[in-house]
């Protein structure tokens, strides 16, 4: 599986660079006061919380799984995914479904603002660490009057491997 | 299957016929060697296959297969028309069989798009010998010679004289090539629309040689349809590699039905007042025309002339009829005509010199007459015994199609988006603030029963009966018993028992590693048989039966048993004991057949003993939802019960609730539910919760605890204790409440969570409740093993 993710994203990147002039565009989402811009052709869905399904044996982050017209699909709490406390929702809450590979997976944000249009030479590389996250979940920065967005990497949100095990003794 | 191209359709279609073809032939031949004779009846069903196969292959230009077939079709073609002497038996069933292995795996073949056979020399020369042998001293040229003479008049079928009889001239499409093969498909696919009575050449079937003859002269086809001419042409223009048709029309003389049997005259009489007694009358003879020679009537224009309704009210109707029906039963069937009061029959043997003159100014067309007295007159002529057989073989309409499974499962991921929906609307939350509802619940119990009725039906077209996994155990009894020595007989029970599809594709391959081992590790040779007093023949017995929510199939033979004690070293010395050898139970030590790597003989033979085996059977079984059983006397044989869900997808589930949470119970495997007081509760020395039942000490097992649900019931005395059932466990769950039953859409959760291994926590899989939620699937199985 993660082998053929890297073939895909090194495409991704190789059309990137050939067709520079492609702005990407990016739905910018808040977490406290962290703006993240998420890649659009990931997201299939914004929708409001509903009810969630608590499943047994799964991380923290797992939220459960949810009814998506029909559709049954897992829940991740992006403020758990990122090592941030817990918060009660609010009705700005919002989960977005973003499908990679066939799997849909719902993630929970605090709230959505505005998509951007950001050209590849806005995005600056990652910085090597950050204070408060995670810098594996991060692909680039984007720095404007308005603040710092960090664009989110997807793929290692949604899979970076060791992380997702679970402790057995959790239950 | 829409957007199939007709070539693969037709594909389709000829890889199904072949599989249902080749099935009915294993049938046949092993019935056949079974009972040491083979029945006209069964020579003429593998003749018949082996034809359909041959033109078929041919059809679809596999040669092999087509020549493989047509050698063995001239066989019995032989053996048809001149019998088989029993010392030939051995031979021939081998021969069949090996040829029916070897086209499917021609078969399979085709369907994997693997490689075909060029050619096999073996089968061929086999069946070359085999012909010579049994035709005796016929010098193998000769011999299909004289196949071949006989085969023309076996073919032509003869006139029902319900159609037009035409001589159609066919010219095949230039370069089809086979045009001999291609020639004679065209005659098979005429016979669906068309009464075939002769055509010409009359070998070219079976022999090649006629092709040229066909490429430049066509052949001609004798038929007999109820179709105008053009039609007829057209349709026959409209096949496959057909240039083009003429049709000429055949001037008939001497053919009309041939119905022998004794001349009667009958007069009869019709209601008084019934009115237009010509018509009736008419009607009368239509009726008889299927049972009985119409040789003439009186008044004879009564079909044209309304005035003869007159006469026929004076004199009656009057007419003749030669039938093989005794003078009751045609009374009988005379009155059972509309409007017929009463009918005089006489036998006509006595008027027998009226009847010339009578024909003479009577009869319309003396033509149709003459021959069916002179018929009668030579009574045991050919054409007289051949009429009754033609009757048999009048050919049976099949009301069946055939859908492809994707179809299937599409209808059925419909019908249980529909269940879902519907309670989603019946149970609408919205629903509870409306004070009245009468009429809404009235249409609401209405849909229920509709999309109950509706999901049954769905349900029931996608079951198809066991028989046909049933069948193929047959042959493989029968080879393993010659290649190991052994007798046994394989006996099948309620093979009627219909099965979902998907879940009889699941269990053909553990049900024939079962009976291997029964054949392998069970019976024993004749001789340790006798010794030990049993019948040198062994029986396996394979039965299915449906017990309500589920199926019990089993797997049993009366071999040498299973030895508990034997089974206990040899699974201490693998090394995959969990406790002390001394602890198990016989019931046990049986199960441990079905550890991973067990096997219990020392040698592998061609068919099981690799170590694979009960394992994955029960593997497979589990997969499907399904239980697997052994139980076992020494000495006297074992059995292996396979429990299976009739369905996979649409079960009858209880909700339960868990604090805020709701889960799923399949209703079969609940038992009963309880309240349960504290003094009940029993505490072994960890401090486990347990419960006496009727005797029988249980676990409780509490799923807030397992799940970390903290805002359920705690006092045991508060929630509700169920007890749940898997196979040979047993526990009680403790939860909040039971909601109701409901039927529940089986879902898998979704693929991304399988990293986290929940099956083993107990969930096997999801199910969208009536109002939106998800609810999770308890396992109980794994539940238990979890706790245990």
């Amino acid at each position: 599986m993660s082998e053929i993710n890297h073939v895909e994203v090194d495409m991704a990147a190789a059309i990137g660079l050939q067709e520079d002039t492609m702005a990407g565009q990016y739905l910018a989402i808040n977490l406290d006061d962290q703006q993240f811009g998420i890649p659009i052709e990931y997201i299939t869905d914004i929708i409001q919380v509903q009810p969630i399904t608590k499943v047994p044996n799964c991380p923290e982050f797992i939220t459960g799984i949810t009814n998506l017209r029909g559709k049954v699909i897992p829940i991740m709490d992006l403020r758990l995914r990122f090592g941030k406390a817990p918060q009660e929702f609010t009705d700005r809450t919002c989960i977005i479904v973003l499908e990679d590979e066939g799997a849909a997976v719902g993630m929970i944000v605090d709230s959505v603002s505005v998509v951007l249009n950001l050209d590849d030479d806005q995005i600056s590389p990652p910085p090597t660490f950050h204070q408060a996250l995670d810098a594996k979940f991060i692909q680039g920065v984007n720095r404007s009057e308005s603040g710092v967005t960090l664009i989110m990497d997807c793929k290692t949100v949604l899979d970076d491997g060791a992380l997702l095990r679970v402790d057995p003794d959790e239950y | 299957m829409s957007n199939l191209s007709a070539n693969d359709q037709m594909m389709e279609m000829f890889l199904f016929e072949m599989n249902t073809l080749l099935e009915q032939l294993d049938e046949v031949l092993l019935t056949s060697e079974k009972s040491g004779s083979l029945t006209e009846e069964n020579i003429g069903e593998v003749f018949r296959i082996m034809h359909t196969i041959k033109g078929s292959s041919a059809m679809m230009d596999f040669t092999v297969i087509a020549s493989v077939t047509h050698h063995l079709e001239d066989t019995f073609f032989y053996i048809r028309d001149n019998g088989i002497d029993q010392s030939h038996f051995t031979r021939l069933f081998d021969l069949m069989l090996d040829a029916t292995d070897f086209l499917k795996s021609q078969l399979e073949a085709i369907q994997s798009g693997g490689d075909l056979a060029e050619g096999n020399d073996d089968l061929m020369n086999r069946t070359k010998d085999l012909y010579d042998a049994i035709s005796g001293k016929a010098a193998p040229a000769a011999a299909p010679a004289a196949a071949q003479d006989v085969a023309a008049p076996a073919q032509t079928g003869s006139p029902t004289g319900e159609g037009t009889v035409y001589d159609v001239e066919i010219m095949l499409e230039e370069d089809c090539g086979m045009e001999n093969l291609r020639a004679f498909m065209i005659v098979e696919g005429m016979r669906k629309f068309a009464n075939i009575l002769s055509y010409s050449p009359p070998d070219m079937e079976t022999d090649p040689d006629t092709t040229s003859y066909i490429i430049v002269n066509g052949f001609q086809v004798i038929a007999e349809v109820d179709m105008d001419p053009d039609t007829f042409g057209d349709t026959i223009e409209q096949m496959n590699y057909v240039s083009s048709a003429t049709v000429h029309l055949v001037e008939m003389e001497e053919e009309r039905p041939v119905i022998t049997g004794e001349c009667y005259e009958v007069t009869a009489l019709f209601e008084a007042d019934c009115g237009m007694e010509n018509l009736r009358a008419f009607m009368l003879l239509n009726n008889l025309r299927s049972t009985c020679n119409i040789l003439y009537y009186f008044p004879e224009d009564i079909e044209t002339n309304t005035a003869s309704s007159e006469e026929i009210v004076k004199d009656g109707f009057r007419f003749m009829v030669e039938t093989a029906q005794t003078p009751k039963r045609l009374e009988e069937l005379i009155l059972s005509s509309m409007h017929v009061a009463s009918a005089k029959i006489t036998d006509a043997e006595k008027s027998h010199e009226d009847t010339p003159e009578l024909s003479m100014q009577d009869t319309p067309s003396p033509a149709a007459q003459q021959p069916a007295v002179q018929q009668h007159e030579q009574p045991g002529s050919p054409a007289a015994v051949k009429a009754p057989a033609a009757a048999v073989h009048k050919p049976i309409r099949q009301n069946l199609i055939n859908v492809s499974l994707s179809k299937l499962d599409e209808l059925m991921d419909l019908m249980g988006e529909l269940v879902i929906t519907e309670s989603m609307v019946t149970r609408s939350p919205d629903l509870q603030e409306i004070p009245h509802l009468d009429n809404f619940n009235k249409s609401a119990r209405q849909l229920r029963k509709l999309t109950d009725e509706l999901q049954d039906m769905v349900m029931s077209i996608r079951m198809v009966p066991v028989s046909g996994t049933f069948q193929k155990m047959q042959r493989v009894v029968r080879d393993m018993s010659r290649s190991l020595g052994k007798e046994a007989d394989l006996v099948t029970m309620g093979e009627e028992t219909d099965i979902d599809k998907t879940i009889v594709d699941a269990i053909s391959d553990p049900i024939m590693h079962l009976v291997r081992n029964c054949m392998d590790h069970g019976v024993e040779t004749p001789d340790e048989r006798a010794a030990a007093g049993k019948s040198p023949k062994a029986t396996v017995a394979l039965s299915a039966q449906n017990t309500g929510g589920e199926i019990l199939i089993t797997v049993s033979d009366d071999g040498k048993g299973l030895d508990a004690e034997k089974l206990l070293q040899k699974a201490a010395a693998t090394g995959i004991l969990t406790k002390p050898a001394g602890e198990y139970t016989e019931r046990e030590a049986f199960q441990l057949l079905m550890a991973p790597g067990f096997s219990t003989k020392e040698e592998v033979t061609e068919y099981s003993g690799r170590g694979v085996g009960m394992d994955v059977v029960k593997k497979n079984i589990e997969k499907i939802g399904g239980t697997v059983l052994v139980e076992s006397k020494k000495g006297q044989g074992m059995s292996v019960f396979l429990k299976i869900p009739l369905t996979l997808a649409i079960v009858d589930g209880m909700n339960i609730s868990v604090g805020n949470s709701v889960y799923t119970l399949q209703i079969t495997a609940i038992s009963q539910s309880f309240k349960a007081t504290k003094e009940q509760v029993i505490l072994d020395t960890d401090g486990n919760e347990m419960i006496m039942i009727r005797g029988e000490v249980y676990p409780i097992i509490r799923i807030h605890n397992l799940y970390g649900i903290y805002d359920g019931i705690t006092d045991i005395e508060e929630g509700i204790l169920i007890l749940v059932q898997s196979g040979e466990q047993a526990a009680c769950l403790f939860v909040d409440q039971l909601l109701g039953m409901q039927q529940i859409v089986v879902k898998p959760l979704p693929v991304y969570l399988n990293r986290y291994d929940i099956k083993p926590y107990g969930i096997s899989g999801c199910t969208i409740l009536g109002d939106g939620n998800i609810s999770l699937i308890l396992d109980v199985g794994s539940i238990i093993d979890l706790v245990m």
